[in-house]
């Protein structure tokens, strides 16, 4: 089996096009639910295929992340009468690139995509108490540069999530195109949101996301994912690093503190290359004001007006602060400064566990492997 | 020609039961056979029906080929229309089938041929890729708005930092030019009435100094005493006058405390 996938992988983007092709020939209904592009979802398909030929031997590891797959594939609105035909048209893909297709292996394919689809359309079948996405009402919108807004979001339904974890959203300006975005906030008593949506040159989404939504506009929420939460077992103090967006999920950790506890010192330390792209830095220092436990410290790499802040890179700063050996460290932000304040804090001394890091990348699809939302 | 047939009941006409009855008269013993002229009359009837039959016989024959030409051509036309709605019900038919084949088929179809997949993956990948051209150019648009954007900003503030250079600068100079300490308006006020009122109570008292001076000469120069005259009058008036002033002129009405004040002196004179 691993041959034969071996031989459809290699066949490239025709491998998928095919599939795909020959699964909207069959089933025409099936078209609906796939965006106008499928250039991603074809990569999509035969990386998450892979994934699962990688594991196939070692079902413990398996099950978890096809149980994830089935119930985030919710909110695409399949359905269990669409595995079937998936499964008919992926055999069919898989056997046009192989010339020694044969009928054992015909029967090998049918039963590990039977057992596949069986524990994702289980997965899927236990979560149908809880609706396939959430419709969420946009309170307000915030363009707070450029191209950055923040936006206040209320589902109707309650939408169950942990600080730090990401919920999937489409906007109906882009149908069935859906970006991860993590809340800036624990869970509210109201239930609503907070989203930071940086927009990206050329991303469909997050440019009408940043610039094109309006208050009273409604988004599609799917449920929340990720494991960039605060550990249960620990109540070590904490030390959060941001860039960019990747404030959004931090300040839900730092607003779990304060609305859950148990209390204890968190510091933030926030990156930036010019006090402009601080977005969110008012409101920072109103709850540093509020919460004594609490230092915000912006670090302008290159803006030499700003005042209020430290100038400088932000692996200096985070090093002439210090020591932080004994905290639990969260990271996120785009990449270069996410690996680089890994490696100074592991420089440090502060052990690899201990260190949590999400990468923000222009476009997240989907969680990997081990269920990170980071791409 | 038609025209004969229907006289035919009224005229004699050879049949083969007229033939059959036909019996010519016996000759005279002398002559022997039948009679001459029955035979003649019967010949001439005979001619003139074979003449017609021959004649009924080419009409006949017209007629039938005419009918038969008709014939020949209502058959072609109706072969010919029969012809033309076949072909229209074969193309409603095509028409439906390819309807029905463009249609989404409820049920999974049988087959899905090759040559269908390749034909829709090509369709496929000509929409990606308009939609990964309309990308490219928002990103690229997005990409120069913003620099041209920060261009702005930037040339901006280098403005608003040249102006803000050269007004510290003006400021600077006009500093220089009038190096008085700046004050607050309302205390300059008061100091300037404080003068005023200075200047008109040194006015009074010098007034009322000169005049009791120019009393005490006109009075005393005759007794001949001017050391008396001199030395005491000017102790008196000067002393208070320096001391009192500044305590009056913290208010605005200083200036008619310290006239007050000189009147004061002159009455102690």
């Amino acid at each position: 089996m691993r041959e034969n996938f071996a031989r459809a992988a290699a066949a490239g983007d025709e491998a998928p096009l095919f599939f795909y092709s020959h699964l909207f020939l069959s089933h025409p209904e099936t078209r609906a639910l796939f965006p106008v592009s499928m250039v991603h979802q074809r990569d999509r398909l035969f990386r998450a295929l892979g994934q699962v030929v990688d594991l196939v031997d070692d079902l413990d590891a398996l099950v978890p992340v096809l149980q994830e797959l089935g119930r985030d594939h919710r909110k695409f609105g399949t359905v269990a009468e669409h595995y079937p035909a998936v499964g008919a048209s992926l055999l069919a893909a898989l056997e046009h690139f192989d010339d020694d297709w044969d009928e054992a292996l015909a029967a090998d394919w049918t039963a590990a995509y039977g057992l596949v689809a069986e524990v994702m359309v289980a997965a899927a079948a236990e979560d149908a108490a809880e609706p396939a996405w959430w419709d969420a009402d946009v309170l307000s919108h915030e363009r707070r540069t450029l191209d950055l807004a923040v936006l206040q979001v209320r589902p109707r339904v309650a939408l169950p999530h942990r600080a730090g974890q990401a919920v999937s959203v489409e906007t109906g300006l882009r149908p069935r195109l859906w970006r991860y975005y993590a809340p800036a906030n624990a869970p509210r008593p109201d239930g609503t949101l907070e989203l930071h949506v940086q927009a990206h040159d050329g991303g469909p989404v997050s440019s009408a996301l940043a610039r094109q939504v309006a208050a009273g506009d409604v988004l599609h929420l799917g449920p929340a994912v990720g494991t960039f939460t605060l550990p249960s077992d620990s109540d070590r103090d904490l030390l959060l690093v941001a860039g960019g967006v990747g404030l959004a999920p931090l300040k839900a950790l730092l607003d779990q503190v304060a609305r859950q506890g148990p209390e204890r010192r968190v510091d933030l330390l926030l990156g930036a290359r010019t006090a402009r792209e601080l977005y969110d830095l008012p409101a920072l220092r109103e709850a540093e004001e509020k919460h004594p436990w609490l230092s915000v410290t912006p670090v302008v790499s290159d803006d030499e007006r700003a005042t209020d802040v430290e100038h400088g890179e932000l692996t200096d700063v985070l090093r002439a602060r210090g020591p932080w050996t004994s905290r639990e460290a969260f990271v996120a932000g785009p990449d270069p400064l996410v690996a680089d304040v890994a490696a100074a804090l592991a420089a440090h001394g502060l052990p690899p566990a201990r260190v949590r890091t999400q990468v923000f990348t222009p476009s997240r699809p989907s969680p990997d492997v081990q269920g990170e939302v980071s791409a | 020609m038609s025209g004969q047939q229907p006289e035919r009941p009224a005229e004699w006409r050879l049949t083969p039961s007229a033939v059959q009855g036909i019996r010519f008269t016996r000759a005279t013993r002398r002559n022997p056979g039948y009679a001459d002229s029955e035979v003649d009359a019967f010949l001439a009837r005979t001619q003139v029906e074979l003449q017609r039959l021959v004649a009924e016989k080419i009409e006949l024959g017209e007629e039938v080929d005419a009918l038969r030409r008709a014939a020949d051509e209502r058959e072609a036309q109706v072969r010919e229309e029969r012809a033309a709605r076949a072909a229209a019900d074969a193309e409603r038919a095509a028409a439906d089938a390819e309807r029905a084949a463009a249609e989404p088929a409820p049920a999974p179809r049988e087959e899905v041929t090759v040559q269908a997949v390749h034909i829709l993956a090509a369709a496929q990948q000509t929409a990606d890729q308009y939609v990964a051209e309309a990308e490219e150019f928002s990103r690229r648009m997005g990409q120069e708005a913003r620099e041209h954007h920060e261009q702005v900003v930037q040339e901006a503030r280098a403005e608003a930092d040249t102006v803000l250079r050269q007004a510290a600068a003006l400021a600077a100079v006009a500093r220089e030019a009038t190096p008085v300490p700046e004050r607050d308006p309302q205390a300059l006020q008061e100091e300037v009435a404080y003068l005023k009122a200075f200047g008109q109570a040194c006015r009074t008292q010098l007034r009322s100094y000169l005049e009791a001076l120019l009393d005490d000469v006109e009075h005393e120069w005759g007794r001949a005493d001017p050391h008396a005259v001199i030395a005491r009058p000017s102790p008196t008036v000067q002393r208070p006058a320096v001391e009192d002033s500044p305590a009056g002129a913290g208010s605005p009405g200083g200036a008619d405390a310290v006239v007050v004040n000189g009147a004061t002196v002159v009455d102690v004179r």
